[in-house]
Order: structure tokens, then sequence, then C-alpha cells
């Protein structure tokens, strides 16, 4: 549009054409101004030479009169006179052709024109005279000749004293004018050099102004002073430099608008990260990601949207702009509706979309019979590599397209969103860890220190009844009580300490199976046998149903200490109650069932008990370091085999081992 | 003395012929008389037309001749030298030229009725001709 100003691409060379075909007109004038003056010279000069030229006719007319005049006077008799009339006639003819010559010289001067009339009438009636033949009156005949020769000699005279008269005229209007063509050359060169002297001064004066005006700009603009516009003077080149300079300045401008976008974004983004780096759960996450949203995107509504832990399910965390109900709703929704949210997690992409292209695209919404607020959604998902964490839905109250750079601040947003997100998640673990292992610690300094308090009372005593002398009392039955007793503290030490080494092993990844090939049954009356001692202690009993013996090359060794595990564990929980433990078989897996009539797992306890330090119940009411189902899982799953619970509380709980049927050679 | 003698030769043969001059024109000249001053001024060609616009032609006489003698005294009141001096004159600055000088009366007289607007004089004895009339001369 500014383009159409400079249509005429030229202007510059147009104008100094334009100037050339000034001065060429000009120097025509001139030219013909010249011409003109020095005409008036070359007619008087014209006029000069015709009058010169009449004078000199007339004056051989003259000499033809005058020769005609002679003969009159010689004439004594008419005899004479016809003798001479030829050469009368011929100076007569020489008259006349003479005054015919002299006629176009005298155009100018009607005076002469008419003289010359009146000479031819006068030669005229003089032929007439000498023409009268037989005539006794031929003197007077001759005598009216000569009237007519005198009054042609008068006149001839006259004219020739008027051209003369006109010839001075003439001369001295020449010699007046004789300076003319000089004076006008002069005044010619004089308003020409004034011509082009105001003419070339504007021009350069109107480019000298542009380009200082140019001049004044750049000097501005390397001040900083973007939002100078240089003026426009005049629709040439210049004036197109002056526009792209403007132009050149405005997109200068427009850069330098973008950059402090940029870096106020980068700004902003830094405040988010270090937001993000001080909030350590994911609460404050949350709270920093609603905060950015509703203060920096304007959005009208947020949610946050998390993957669940079995990765089926999507929990709603936290829902601004909308009502409670709402929230209650989609607390948790399967991850297979085809929901944004959902779209956004299964594949990973950002969604932009309008609420009014919603419902065709997302039947599933109109199903939940959902309504979005505001105009347009921005659904972007939550990462971490590869892994989908959840995703982040923005709701606008105007219905328009976004920007990169929003687009871009969104993702920026939601990346680092992830990032603080997984990092509370792993603060979340860590510190539960440490929780953990620091109970851990308690209990198993607490576990380990149990047997020794009696073991050390023991061997205090001993020695106590050794110093005092009384070692009488120390009978072979009772220090074969007291060693059997120290013996099982010492077992039970070491048991302990197995367990641990058992988890530093699995931890570590050391645990090594020793396979053989064995049957079970044998394995578990062997078990049974070397548990009889604990049962009696615990007022116990196993009932024992073998439904289908199963053998395998297993480790035999690991195998006995899950199942003491889970005897142990059902002595623990059911002290006095019957253990029932079966045997069977499944399609290709062996199965071993220990169910005991204890208090029962709440069904939410199911995995968490399978993990380590995890106890059943509080730590306070039954000892034991809560290694023990943890070692048999890992022994279990090294053997490719499962192990889970069933259980209703209060009405006992049963552990299923499933063991895959493999035959292999001792090697 | 022999001066005194001379004027009175002169002014005896003068008026002891008791010679005088006619004046005549063309008979188609409507003038009946004209005066000397007037004739002079025709005779100098002063003035060149009649009243009626025709041209003036005026005839002389040759020097010698007693009439033109009289002309010169009683008309022009010039010698005869004054009268070539200003012809002479004239010929330079006008181109005038002076009349023509006939030979006799009667030569007057026929040249007189050849040209309308001609004038002319003869002496008084001079017996009138065909196509020419005398007009009276008025003196001053």
């Amino acid at each position: 549009m500014i383009e159409e100003f400079f249509t005429q691409t030229t202007s510059i060379i147009n104008r100094l054409k334009s100037v050339m075909s000034v001065i060429a007109i000009f120097i025509i004038f001139c030219a013909f101004a010249l011409y003109i003056s020095s005409m008036s010279t070359v007619k008087g000069l014209q006029e000069l030479k015709n009058s010169n030229d009449f004078i000199s006719l007339s004056t051989q007319i003259l000499d033809a009169v005058n020769s005609a005049d002679r003969m009159t006077d010689k004439v004594g008799s008419q005899r004479d006179l016809l003798k001479l009339n030829f050469a009368f006639v011929e100076n007569i003819k020489i008259a006349r052709s003479l005054l015919s010559q002299s006629a176009p010289l005298i155009k100018r001067h009607p005076t002469i024109i008419q003289h010359l009339s009146e000479i031819n009438d006068s030669i005229d009636k003089l032929e007439k005279v000498v023409q009268y033949e037989e005539n006794e009156d031929w003197k007077a005949n001759l005598m009216e000749g000569k009237q007519h020769i005198l009054d042609i000699r008068e006149l001839i005279s006259k004219s020739q004293m008027e051209m003369k008269e006109a010839t001075d005229l003439t001369f001295s209007t020449l010699y007046q004018h004789r300076f003319k063509p000089i004076t006008v050359g002069i005044t010619i060169s004089v308003l020409f050099f004034i011509f082009v002297m105001t003419f070339g001064v504007s021009l350069s004066r109107r480019i000298a102004i542009s380009i200082s005006h140019l001049l004044e700009a750049t000097d501005k603009v390397s001040q900083g002073d973007l939002n100078y516009e240089v003026q426009i003077l005049e629709h040439d080149e210049i004036g197109r430099l002056t526009n792209a300079f403007n132009r050149m300045v405005y997109h200068l401008k427009l850069g330098q608008d973008q950059l402090n976008h940029a870096v106020d974004r980068t700004v902003r983004l830094q405040g988010i990260t270090a937001s993000f780096s001080e909030a350590l759960t994911p609460d404050q996450v949350f709270d920093v990601v609603f905060k950015q949203a509703f203060e920096s995107l304007h959005a009208i509504t947020a949610s946050i949207i998390l993957v669940s832990e079995d990765k089926n399910f999507l929990e709603l965390k936290r829902l601004g702009g909308y009502d409670q109900k709402v929230f209650d709703q989609f607390k948790k929704f399967p991850i297979d509706l085809d929901f944004p949210s959902t779209r956004v997690v299964r594949f990973g992409q950002p969604l932009f979309i309008n609420t009014e292209d919603l419902d065709h695209e997302f039947p599933d919404l109109q199903k939940a019979s959902f309504q979005f607020k505001g105009k347009s959604i921005a659904c972007l998902p939550l990462t971490i590599g590869s892994e989908a964490l959840g995703a982040l839905t923005f709701g606008f109250e105007e219905n328009r397209e976004f920007t990169r750079e929003e687009k871009d601040f969104m993702l920026a947003l939601t990346r680092q969103c992830a990032q603080a997100i997984h990092r509370s998640m792993l603060y979340d673990d860590a510190k539960k860890a440490i929780e953990v292992r620091d109970e851990f610690l308690s209990i198993a300094s607490h576990e380990l220190r149990t047997p020794l308090t009696p073991l050390k009372l023991q061997l205090q005593s001993v020695a106590r009844q050794i110093r005092n002398g009384s070692s009488a009392n120390l009978t072979p039955e009772r220090l074969h009580k007291l060693i059997e007793t120290s013996d099982r503290q010492i077992n039970r030490l070491q048991s302990l300490i197995d367990d641990l080494l058992d988890v530093s092993r699995i931890t570590s990844g050391k645990l090594v199976l020793k396979k053989t090939n064995f049957h079970l049954k044998e394995m578990i009356e062997e078990v049974l046998s070397n548990y009889a001692q604990p049962l009696r202690d615990a007022n116990s009993s196993v009932d024992f149903i073998v439904e289908e013996d199963s053998s395998g090359h297993w480790d035999k060794v690991r195998l006995e200490q899950v199942v003491i595990n889970l005897l142990t564990n059902a002595l623990k929980y059911a002290p006095g109650k019957v253990i029932h433990l079966k045997l069977c078989r499944k399609k290709e897996k062996a199965i071993i069932e220990v169910r005991d009539e204890g208090p029962g797992i709440a069904e939410q306890d199911f995995e968490r008990i399978f993990a380590r330090y995890e106890r059943v119940v509080s730590k306070e009411n039954v000892g034991g370091l809560g290694l023990g189902l943890y070692i048999s899982k890992q022994i279990i799953d090294a053997h490719r085999g499962s192990i889970y619970v069933q259980s209703i509380l209060g009405s006992g709980s049963s552990f299923i081992v499933e063991l895959p049927l493999e035959k292999k050679n001792e090697s | 003395m022999k001066g005194l003698f001379t004027i009175l030769f002169i002014l005896f043969t003068s008026m002891s012929f008791g010679e005088e001059i006619s004046i005549i024109v063309n008979e188609k000249n409507p003038l009946s008389n004209i005066s000397a001053d007037r004739l002079a001024h025709y005779y100098f060609k002063e003035n060149r037309q009649w009243p009626n616009g025709q041209p003036v032609r005026f005839f002389d006489q040759k020097d010698e001749s007693e009439v033109r003698k009289m002309f010169l005294d009683t008309v022009l009141k010039k010698t005869s030298r004054e009268v070539e001096l200003f012809w002479i004159g004239q010929k330079l600055y006008t181109g005038n030229r002076a009349p023509l000088q006939l030979g006799s009366d009667s030569m007057v007289a026929s040249m007189v009725a050849r040209f309308p607007g001609a004038v002319g004089y003869v002496s008084s004895t001079f017996t009138s001709a065909p196509g020419v009339k005398k007009i009276e001369l008025k003196k001053d």
C-alpha cells in the first residue's frame, strides 16, 4: 500500500529529464528570439539592397530618357525625326523594361509606385507622340514629347529622392539597433542562468533536506529511539529510501519488541522454574501451575490429571473454575474413555481446540454430559521422557487461535510442571523410603536385642553361680536346658541376620538359586518335622493336606525358607489356631497354600505386605523385621512363580504360592 | 553714368515698345483670371494643381525672348539668372525641373491646346489660337 506512492520509480531522473527538456525548449526559444531580432536586420539589409538596385535601375532609365531627350534636341526637320525614330523608340523600350524590372523593388513605397505608374503613363503618351506621322505640326509633337520626357525625369528624380530618404531611414534604424542581437543574447543568457540556478538549487535543496532528515533519523535511531519516523517529502528515490528506512526501523522495533517479549517470557519461565524448584510436594507444584494458569495465561479453568499407579485410570488431582460436583464426578476415570485429557495422555501430543468442536470430536464427553467452560481449550501432556504422567487442561474465555509463543509458553510450563511432579514423586518416595528405613532400623535393633537380653541374663547367672562357688546348682539337666534356650536365642539371632543378609543379597541382585530336583511333599514334611518345636511352643498344629504332589527343579533350601516364613507368619498372627497347609496342582503349576485363622488382611494391603519392611499390622503388636514376605516373594519371583494373598477381614487369610513345573537335569 | 544710361535705355525700350504679356490656358480650364502670385507659384512648381485638380503644366519661353523678360519682370519679379539658379537648386533637392522652354508664342499656344492643365504666356499682341483661351492676369 505504501508502495503505491512510489510508482514513479525514477522520479529524479524524470525530473532531470523534464529539466533538460525545459532547457531545450528554452534554448529553442532563445534561438528563435535571436533569429527574430536578426531578422529585422536582415530585412533592413535586403531593403537597402533593393533600394540600391532601384536607384541604379532608375538611373539607367534616366540615362535612356536623357539620351532620347538629347535626340529630340538634334531634330531640325521632320525628316530627322523619322530618321531618329527607331533609336528613340529603342530607348523608350529600354526605359520600359527597366521600369518593369524595378517594379518589384518598391513594393513597400506606395508613392514611388504611384510615380512609376505615372511614368508609365507618360511613356505611353510619349510613344503615341512619336508614332504620330504625317503631321504638319511635328514640332509641337516633339515639344509634347519633350514635355513627357520632362515629366518622366522629374518623377524619376523624385522617386530616387524618396527612395534615398527611405534608405537613410532604414540605415539609421539598422545603425540604431546594431547592438540588439547582443543585448538579446545577453538577456537570454542571464534569464537562463537565473532559471537554471533557481531550479537546480530548489531541486538539490529538496534532496538535501530529505537526506538531512534521514541523517537526523539515523542519529536518533542509533540513540535507541525506534519510534522516530522520517517524514517523506517527495515520492522519489529519496522518498523510497526514507520509506525503506522507516520500514527497517519499524521491523527493528518489532524485533526488539519480540526480543523484549522473549526476555519477559524467559524471566517468567525462570520465575516458574524457581517456584517449581521450591515446590517439593505435588500439592505445592499444583499451586504453582494454577497460579501461572490464572495469572499469566489468563485461563478461566484449569485442571491437573495424573495417571494412576496401575496406569489404567486417570485421577483428577486439582480442578479450578468448576464445581466440587464436577471434581467428584471425574475424580477417577478410565483411560480408555475418549476425553481430550485421555487422548493427550495416550498420544503425548498437545491438543488445542474450540469447545464448539469438542462434542463431535469427543462423543464420550457428550455421554458423560460434561460441558467445558469457555470457548477454547488447551490440553497438554505431562511427560517425562516417554512416560506419560498425566495432562494439564486450561480453558480460555475467548475463542481464539493460540500464537506460537503462547503454545511454546504453555508447553514449557507443562514440561516444568511434569518435571516438578516427577521430582515431587521421587521426593515423596525418598521420604517414605527414609521413614521406612528409620523404622526398620529401630525395629531391627529392637529385634536383634530381644534374644540377646535373655541370653545375656542366663550367661550372667551361670557366671555368678560359678563365682559364688554354688556351681553345684548347675545340674546337667539345668545346664542342658540353659544351653537349649541359649541355642534357640542364637538361632533366632542367626535367622534375623540371615534375613538381613538375604535382603542385602536380593537388593544387590546376588540371590543365586541352587536348583535340584525334589518332591514338594517330602520337602514340606521335612520342614514340618523341623518346625514341630515352635508349633508346640505356640500351641498350634498344622493340618497338612496333599491333593497332588509335584516334583520340580527348584532351590530346595529357598523354598523351605518360604514355607517356614509363611508358617511363622501364621503362627505370629494366629497363635493357638490350626494352620491349614495344602499342596495341589493346577495345570502346569504346583500350588502351596498356607491358610491361617487369624484376623485377616484388608484388601488394600494385599500388595503392600509383600514390600520390604512392611507388615500386616502395626509394629507395636507383632515382632519381626517385616522381611519374611518380601524375601519369600523375591524367591518365588526368582523361580518365575507367583505369591499372593486371599483374605477376608476377620476370617483369616491364605497365602498361595504358585510354582511353574519345570524339570531340568542336575546340570 | 553708363549704368544710368543702361537703366534709362531699358526703361525706354520697355516703355517705348509697351509690350505686355497675356496668360493663356487650355480652353477646358474654367478659370478666367489668375493672380501673378499664384502664377509664380505654378511656375516654380510650388503648387502643381489647379483648383479643379488638373495637374499644372507650365510652358516657358526661350531666355532671349522679350516676352520672357516681361514675364520675369512682371510676374516672377526675378532675373533670368536667379530663375536658372533656382532650378539648379530644385533639380538637386526636389527633383523638380524647369518648365519646358518653347521657341514662339504659337508653339506655346499649340502646346497649351494639347495639355488640359497647361498654362503659358504670350505677348499680348498674339491673337488667340484654337483650343486656348486668354485669362486675365490680376496685378497686385
